[in-house]
C-alpha cells in the first residue's frame, strides 16, 4: 500500500514542482488580458500584444506618454520635409540589439521591406504603401524609390504627405527586426526572441505570462530602472481586480464597468495626497463605439430613414447606463490637437420624425423588423434592449435582437447579412484619419455598402494637402457628411478604466493606452511579497 | 491490469480499444465538418486585412486547400500525434500548447479528485452508518446547497473568505501549491457531494445485505465492517461516475481556469472553437476524447475487479 502510495505522489509531486516555477515577484506585475498572440511587431494589431511588444522593441521615435508626442528614439532626430511628405532619420551610433550585436540603418531598411513583401503577411503593411515604388516593389528587388539609406540617414518618400509618420514610427510595426527574425519570419512565425527595446524576453508560458528583464544593450539603458516585468494573462477583469487588491499586480489595464462607484469611493478614502497620486482615473480612449448600417438593402438604403435611427438615440441616456463611457457627440473622439469633429450626433426626435415621414415611413408604417446583430459582452445586451426601446418609442420602429459570436458577427457584417450592427473603432495614433478612412469606398473595414464620391474626394484632398489647416477642414467636411448620410450611428467613446499602482511612477495614462516601460520606475525599493 | 490477464476483461480489451479509435476517428469528422462550417475564420479581426495578406495567411497553413485535402491532411497528422501549428498562438504547436498546459491541469484535477474522494467518501460512510443520525441529516441540505452553486459563486466565497477576509491564499494566479487550494476546492465540493450522496445510497444497501448482517452476526467491529464489507461494495457506483468525471476534472474547467487565471487546458474548450483556431480546437476535442474513453475503461476494469459478479455477467 505504501509504495503504491509513493508511485502516485512521484509523478504528482513532480508535475506540482513543473507549475511552480517563477515563484519570485517581478518589479512590476501587469494584469495584461488576453493571452498575447504572435509576439512579432509586422504581426501584431491587438492591445495586449503592443504592451508586451512596447517592451520588447524600440522604434526611430517613441512617444512621449503625456503628449503622445514623438521624440527621439532610435532616431536621434529628424526632419519632415514638404509637409512631411519626405523624412529624414538620423540613426545614433553605436546602436544594439538585445543579444549585443550591431544595429544600423539597414536593418531599419530590411525590416520594412519585410513589412511590405505580401508573403509576410503583416496587417500594417498598407501603412508603408504610399512610399515611392512601394506599389511595384517586389521581393528581393532593390529597396523602392522611396527608401533610401546614406550612412546613418534614412529617407522615406512618399506620394502625399504623411504627417504623422514620426508618430508611426513609435508603434512596433515599423521597429526593426534581427537579421534572424527578418530571415525566418516569412514562413515560419515565431515570437521575437530579440529585440532593441529597453527589455528582453526571458520566457513565455503560453496562457500563463511573459517575462521580460533589463536589456542592457538597450540605447538608454541607464534610464531603465526596472529589472523584470510579467505580463500576466488575466481574462476575466474581476481576476485582475483581485490581483490588484491583493498586491499582486500593480498595473491592471481594464476593471469591470459596473466596480466604478466602488473604486471612485476607494480614491476618495486614500485622499488626493495619497503616495503616487490617483490609482485610478478613467480617462478618455481614441476610440468609438458605434453602430454600422447596411446600406446595401432594404429601406436602409434611404439615408433620410438611416438619419432618422441616429437622430432618435438617446445617447447621454446609455452612457449614464454604462457608467463608463463618453456620448459621442461625433465619430472621431475629440482628443486631437487641431482638429475639432464635426459634431452630428445629438437627440433630435422631432427631425427624426420628419425625415421619416418624408420617406414614407411616418411612424414606422412600412417598415419591416429590422435585424440588429450584436455580440456578447459586458452590458452589450443592456445597450442594444436600450436602442430597441428607444427606436420603438421613439420612432415606431421595431427591432429584432440577433446576438452572435464575434467571428459570426463579423462573417455576417462581411457578407452584408444584417441591419444594424454593434461595432467598435479603435484608432492607431491621434489622427482623424484613422477613424474616417474606414468608410471610404470599397474599402475593407467599411463593412456598410455606402459609398459616396464626394466623402472619397474630401479624403483624397485632406490626403494630398500640405496645410494642416486645409486638411483638418476637409476631413471635419467628411465626417459632417458620414453623419449627415448615417451609414453608421456614433454610440459613446471608450474610457479606459485601469488601475496604477501608487508604487509606480512614469505609467502615464494616455488615449492609446500607450506605455514607454523604460521610463517607468518603481516609487520606493521594490521587495517580494 | 496485471492481475486479470486471464480474466474475460483482457478478452474485452481489444474490442474496446478498437471502438475507441473509433469513436476518436468520429469524433474528429464531426469536430473537424463542425468547426468548418462555422462562420468566420482565424483571422478576422476588427481591422480587415489586405486580399494579399489574407492569401498569404491561407496559403502557409493550406486553408486554401479543398477540404477533403484539408481533412485528409488534419487526419493523418492527428494519427501521427501531430495536429499542426496553432492558428492563434502562432508559432507554436497544438502539441507544444496542450504540453504546457497539461501538468497545471493534470495535477489541479489531481488535486481535487483526491480531495473529492476524501470528504465525499468518508461523509457518505458516516452518514450510511447511522442512517437518520446527525450525520445522515447534514449531508443532505449540505450536499444540495454546494450542487446548487455555480462553481464561479464557490469560488468567489473562497476568495472573499481566504484571499481578503484571511489573507492566507492568493486570488489568483500560478506560482506554487499555494495557487492551487482555492481552484482545488472550488472544483472539489461539488464532486465531493455527488461522491458522498452515490457512497451513502450504496452503503446502506450494503449495510443491509446477507453477507454484511453475518459479518456483523460474527462480532466483527462495526469500524473493520465498514472498511472491509462496506467500503468495497459503496465505492462502485463511484468508480462508476468516476471514469468521465476524472476526465473532465483532468481537462480543466473553463470557470474556474478564468476566475483563477489558471493556464490550463480547459480555457482552450472554449476559446479555441470561439477563434476558429481549427488545429487546436480538434487537439483538445481528440485529447478529451481519449481520455474519457480511457478513464471510463479504466474504471470498469477496477469495478470488475472489485464486484464479481460483473464479471460473472459479462
Amino acid at each position: 500500500m505504501a509504495r503504491s502510495r509513493r508511485r502516485v505522489a512521484a509523478p504528482l509531486l513532480a508535475i506540482l514542482a513543473a507549475t511552480a516555477c517563477w515563484t519570485d515577484r517581478a518589479d512590476l506585475v501587469v494584469a495584461n488580458g488576453a493571452d498575447p498572440a504572435l509576439l512579432d511587431p509586422q504581426m501584431a494589431t491587438g492591445a495586449p500584444e503592443m504592451r508586451i511588444l512596447w517592451a520588447l522593441h524600440s522604434g526611430l521615435t517613441r512617444l512621449d506618454p503625456s503628449t503622445l508626442r514623438p521624440g527621439p528614439a532610435l532616431a536621434e532626430s529628424w526632419e519632415a520635409l514638404e509637409g512631411g511628405q519626405e523624412w529624414q532619420f538620423h540613426l545614433r551610433a553605436q546602436l544594439r540589439w538585445s543579444d549585443g550585436s550591431a544595429l544600423d540603418g539597414r536593418d531599419v531598411l530590411e525590416s520594412w521591406l519585410r513589412l511590405l513583401d505580401p508573403a509576410t503577411a503583416a496587417p500594417y503593411r498598407d501603412w508603408l504603401l504610399p512610399l515611392e515604388g512601394a506599389p511595384d516593389w517586389r521581393p528581393g528587388a532593390p529597396p523602392p524609390a522611396g527608401l533610401r539609406l546614406d550612412g546613418r540617414t534614412l529617407t522615406v518618400r512618399f506620394v502625399h504627405p504623411v504627417p504623422w509618420f514620426a508618430e508611426m514610427c513609435a508603434f512596433p510595426a515599423l521597429a526593426p527586426l534581427p537579421p534572424a527574425a527578418r530571415a525566418r519570419a516569412a514562413s515560419e512565425p515565431h515570437d521575437s526572441a530579440v529585440g532593441c527595446g529597453p527589455f528582453r524576453l526571458v520566457a513565455r508560458r503560453v496562457r500563463d505570462r511573459v517575462r521580460l528583464e533589463r536589456n542592457p544593450f538597450f540605447w538608454n539603458a541607464a534610464e531603465v530602472r526596472l529589472r523584470h516585468l510579467d505580463f500576466l494573462t488575466v481574462e476575466s477583469r474581476v481576476t485582475a481586480l483581485n490581483l490588484f487588491l491583493a498586491g499582486q499586480a500593480d498595473y491592471v489595464v481594464d476593471v469591470p464597468p459596473l466596480v466604478v462607484p466602488a473604486l471612485e469611493e476607494r480614491e476618495a478614502r486614500r485622499g488626493p495626497g495619497a503616495p503616487g497620486g490617483r490609482e485610478f482615473e478613467p480617462h478618455p480612449l481614441f476610440g468609438t463605439e458605434f453602430l454600422r448600417l447596411n446600406c446595401r438593402r432594404g429601406p436602409l438604403r434611404d439615408p433620410r430613414v438611416r438619419r432618422a435611427l441616429s437622430l432618435a438615440v438617446d445617447r447621454d441616456g446609455i452612457a449614464a447606463a454604462l457608467g463608463a463611457a463618453a456620448p459621442a457627440r461625433s465619430f472621431v473622439p475629440p482628443l486631437i490637437p487641431g482638429y475639432a469633429p464635426a459634431e452630428g450626433c445629438r437627440l433630435d426626435l422631432a427631425e427624426a420624425r420628419r425625415l421619416l415621414a418624408e420617406a414614407g415611413h411616418a411612424g414606422g408604417a412600412g417598415l419591416p423588423s429590422f435585424r440588429f446583430v450584436y455580440t456578447a459582452g459586458e452590458l452589450q445586451r443592456d445597450v442594444a434592449e436600450a436602442l430597441q426601446d428607444q427606436w420603438r418609442r421613439h420612432l415606431g420602429i421595431e427591432v429584432l435582437l440577433d446576438l452572435q459570436e464575434w467571428k459570426s458577427a463579423r462573417s455576417a457584417m462581411d457578407r452584408g447579412d444584417y441591419d444594424i450592427a454593434r461595432s467598435s473603432w479603435i484608432g492607431d495614433y491621434l489622427d482623424a484619419s484613422t477613424f474616417l478612412e474606414v468608410f471610404q469606398s470599397g474599402g475593407g473595414n467599411n463593412r456598410t455598402g455606402w459609398s459616396d464620391a464626394g466623402y472619397d474626394a474630401l479624403l483624397r484632398a485632406a490626403r494630398h494637402s500640405t496645410d494642416p489647416v486645409q486638411r483638418a477642414a476637409a476631413l471635419r467636411e467628411a465626417e459632417a457628411s458620414l453623419l449627415e448620410q448615417a451609414p453608421i450611428v456614433p454610440l459613446y467613446h471608450y474610457l479606459g478604466l485601469d488601475l496604477v499602482s501608487g508604487r509606480l511612477v512614469g505609467l502615464e495614462r494616455n488615449a492609446l493606452l500607450y506605455v514607454d516601460w523604460s521610463r517607468v520606475q518603481p516609487r520606493a525599493p521594490s521587495g517580494g511579497t | 491490469m496485471k492481475g486479470a490477464t486471464r480474466s474475460p476483461i483482457s478478452a474485452a480489451l481489444p474490442r474496446r480499444l478498437l471502438a475507441t479509435a473509433l469513436t476518436l476517428l468520429l469524433v474528429h469528422g464531426a469536430a473537424f465538418l463542425l468547426l468548418r462550417g462555422a462562420r468566420g475564420g482565424p483571422f478576422d479581426e476588427e481591422r480587415a486585412l489586405a486580399p494579399e495578406v489574407q492569401r498569404a495567411l491561407a496559403e502557409r497553413y493550406h486553408l486554401d486547400e479543398p477540404l477533403p485535402r484539408q481533412y485528409w491532411r488534419s487526419l493523418t497528422g492527428a494519427l501521427r500525434g501531430d495536429f499542426g501549428p496553432s492558428l492563434r498562438y502562432r508559432g507554436h504547436s497544438v502539441r507544444q500548447i496542450l504540453a504546457a498546459a497539461a501538468p497545471l491541469s493534470l495535477s489541479l484535477g489531481g488535486l481535487a479528485l483526491a480531495l473529492a474522494l476524501l470528504l465525499g467518501v468518508p461523509a457518505g460512510l458516516a452518514a450510511a452508518a447511522r442512517p437518520g443520525g446527525p450525520a445522515d441529516r447534514l449531508l443532505l441540505p449540505i450536499s444540495s446547497l454546494v450542487l446548487a452553486l455555480p462553481s464561479f459563486v464557490l469560488a468567489g466565497a473562497g476568495i472573499l473568505l481566504f484571499s481578503f477576509a484571511l489573507p492566507w491564499l492568493p486570488p489568483a494566479g500560478t506560482g506554487g501549491l499555494r495557487h492551487l487550494v482555492l481552484p482545488a476546492i472550488s472544483l472539489a465540493l461539488p464532486l465531493a457531494a455527488q461522491i458522498a450522496r452515490l457512497v451513502r445510497g450504496a452503503a446502506v444497501e450494503a449495510l443491509r445485505s446477507d453477507a454484511v448482517r453475518a459479518a456483523r452476526a460474527r462480532g466483527i467491529p462495526p469500524r473493520s465492517l465498514l472498511r472491509r464489507h462496506v467500503l468495497p461494495r459503496a465505492i462502485l457506483p463511484v468508480l462508476a461516475f468516476l471514469g468521465p468525471a476524472a476526465a473532465g476534472l483532468l481537462t480543466g474547467s473553463l470557470v474556474v481556469e478564468q476566475v483563477f487565471a489558471l493556464p490550463g487546458l480547459g480555457v482552450h474548450f472554449v476559446q479555441a472553437a470561439l477563434n476558429r483556431d481549427y488545429t487546436l480546437a480538434l487537439g483538445v476535442t481528440l485529447l478529451y476524447t481519449a481520455l474519457l474513453s480511457l478513464c471510463t475503461l479504466a474504471a470498469d476494469v477496477l469495478i470488475r475487479r472489485l464486484d464479481p459478479r460483473v464479471e460473472a455477467m459479462s
